[in-house]
Formats: structure tokens, C-alpha cells, sequence
């Protein structure tokens, strides 16, 4: 029986070129642990999702340093943590208070990331400690 | 992008052929809106085949919904096809399921485009 690999941990700078080598190496290890293709599919997107608003509108630059991505299988659940030192942002709460019904109603073209997120994992908790942001999302496999 | 067109009776079919992300999103809603208007000058329907499009983020949904209003715009019908598990999710999730015409396969898809 082969040994779930450990951790991964991976920095990135708040740019969006970055995220293709995160996806491509997130990816690498999704398929290591031996998930079902959909929870993998989904984590990808979770994970682009995420990192693309901390980028877009977290406010963080080179100067507040490199925001860091950990995941790990326990069992049956992956455990993701997304921390930046940028000022207070919680990458769930940028949006409007749109349902995904009214931005199909109204043929936006944005917004649906945040709805994704939720709706993808099982539970999301964002915390402020020492002056970092932490998002922690777990996903049931 | 792995994209494949084809034009079968003067309904357009296309099939972007690897997932849609921030990375090929931009490219992917270009040939999108142009595969309308193709659809359009053909007189037919557009089918999205997503077969081997694993998952879509939300610029992926953002060049659908472009699609989309270029196809309002041209009474062009759009259908779609092949979708995994993640993508039915991802639909059902973002609404999209209510605003395209989900089918079965390719030929059913076909079969409602040239029956429309």
C-alpha cells in the first residue's frame, strides 16, 4: 500500500504568471495522492480562484513577500491554507452579495469565483494572525 | 489551446479540448465569440463539446458568458456536450446549467440543433 506523499508547500509572488507553475505543481500532487478526478478538477479550481483574488484585489506587492500555499491529505479529506501578508483580506468576501442566479439573470461576466469556492469544498474559515491572512478550505474526498 | 472546429450541417462544433483557465481563458473566449458568428453566417447552432475539458474556473465562465451574449446577439442557439462530473458541478453551481442547453452526447446535441 503506498504512503499518501506529504505535504506540499509552495510560495508564489502576488503575480498572476505565477499561477500556472502553482496549478501545474498542484497538480502533480493532487494526482500523487490518488483522488477521485473530480475532488483533483475541483481543488484546481478552488486554488486558481483563491490565489487570483488575493493577487487581484488583496493588495499585496513583492515588498509584503510571497503568499504560501500548503496542502495535505489526511484520510479522507485534503486540507488547503492559503496565508499572504498583505493588509486584512479575506479572498471570500470581495465579491457582491449577487446569488449566482442574478449574475446569470443579469449576463455578468464576473463573480463567480467566490460562489465556486463555497460551493466546490465542504468548509472555508478565513482568520487575521500576526498580521497575515489565512485561509483555510477543506475539501471531503 | 487543443481546440477543434467542425462544421456539420451548417451547425458549428467546437471543442476547446483541454481545461479553461486563467491561463488560456482569453484565447478560448476569442474563438468562442468568432465560432458564433460563424454559426451565424452558417445559419446553425453552436455545440460546445467539452469532452476533455476537465474543469473551468471563472474566467473560463466568463468567456462562456461572452459567448453567450454574442449569441443573443445573433440568435445563434448554443448547446454543450461531453461535460464530466466537475463541469456538470461547476454548471449546476454558477447557474450556467439553466442558461445553456445541456445534452447527452454530440448526436442528441445535433439532432436539437437541426431539429430548432
Amino acid at each position: 500500500m503506498s504512503k499518501a506523499p506529504a505535504t506540499l508547500r509552495l510560495t508564489l509572488s502576488p503575480r498572476l504568471s505565477e499561477l500556472t507553475r502553482v496549478r501545474n505543481e498542484l497538480d502533480r500532487y493532487l494526482r500523487d495522492c490518488s483522488l477521485p478526478d473530480s475532488v483533483r478538477n475541483t481543488l484546481l479550481v478552488v486554488t486558481e480562484e483563491v490565489l487570483a483574488n488575493i493577487v487581484h484585489y488583496g493588495d499585496c506587492d513583492e515588498a509584503s513577500g510571497p503568499i504560501e500555499v500548503t496542502v495535505a491529505r489526511e484520510n479522507a479529506v485534503v486540507h488547503m491554507e492559503f496565508i499572504d501578508s498583505g493588509k486584512p483580506f479575506n479572498p471570500l468576501e470581495q465579491a457582491g452579495r449577487a446569488t449566482a442566479e442574478q449574475l446569470i439573470e443579469n449576463r455578468e461576466t464576473g463573480g463567480f469565483g467566490v460562489h465556486l469556492v463555497r460551493e466546490l469544498t465542504n468548509h472555508q474559515q478565513y482568520t487575521r494572525t500576526a498580521d497575515r491572512n489565512h485561509l483555510r478550505i477543506t475539501k471531503h474526498v | 489551446m487543443n481546440w477543434t472546429q467542425e462544421l456539420r450541417q451548417g451547425n458549428v462544433i467546437v471543442s476547446p479540448g483541454e481545461p479553461v483557465d486563467q491561463e488560456n481563458a482569453e484565447d478560448c473566449e476569442s474563438r468562442l465569440v468568432s465560432s458564433v458568428e460563424e454559426a451565424s453566417h452558417s445559419g446553425g447552432s453552436l455545440i460546445i463539446d467539452f469532452c476533455n475539458v476537465d474543469y473551468m474556473s471563472s474566467v473560463g465562465l466568463r468567456s462562456l458568458m461572452m459567448a453567450v451574449k454574442a449569441a443573443e446577439q445573433a440568435s445563434v442557439k448554443i448547446l454543450v456536450t461531453g461535460m464530466n462530473e466537475t463541469m456538470q458541478e461547476i454548471f449546476r453551481i454558477s447557474g450556467f446549467e439553466k442558461l445553456l442547453l445541456v445534452h447527452e452526447s454530440l448526436e442528441s446535441a445535433l439532432a436539437a440543433a437541426s431539429a430548432g
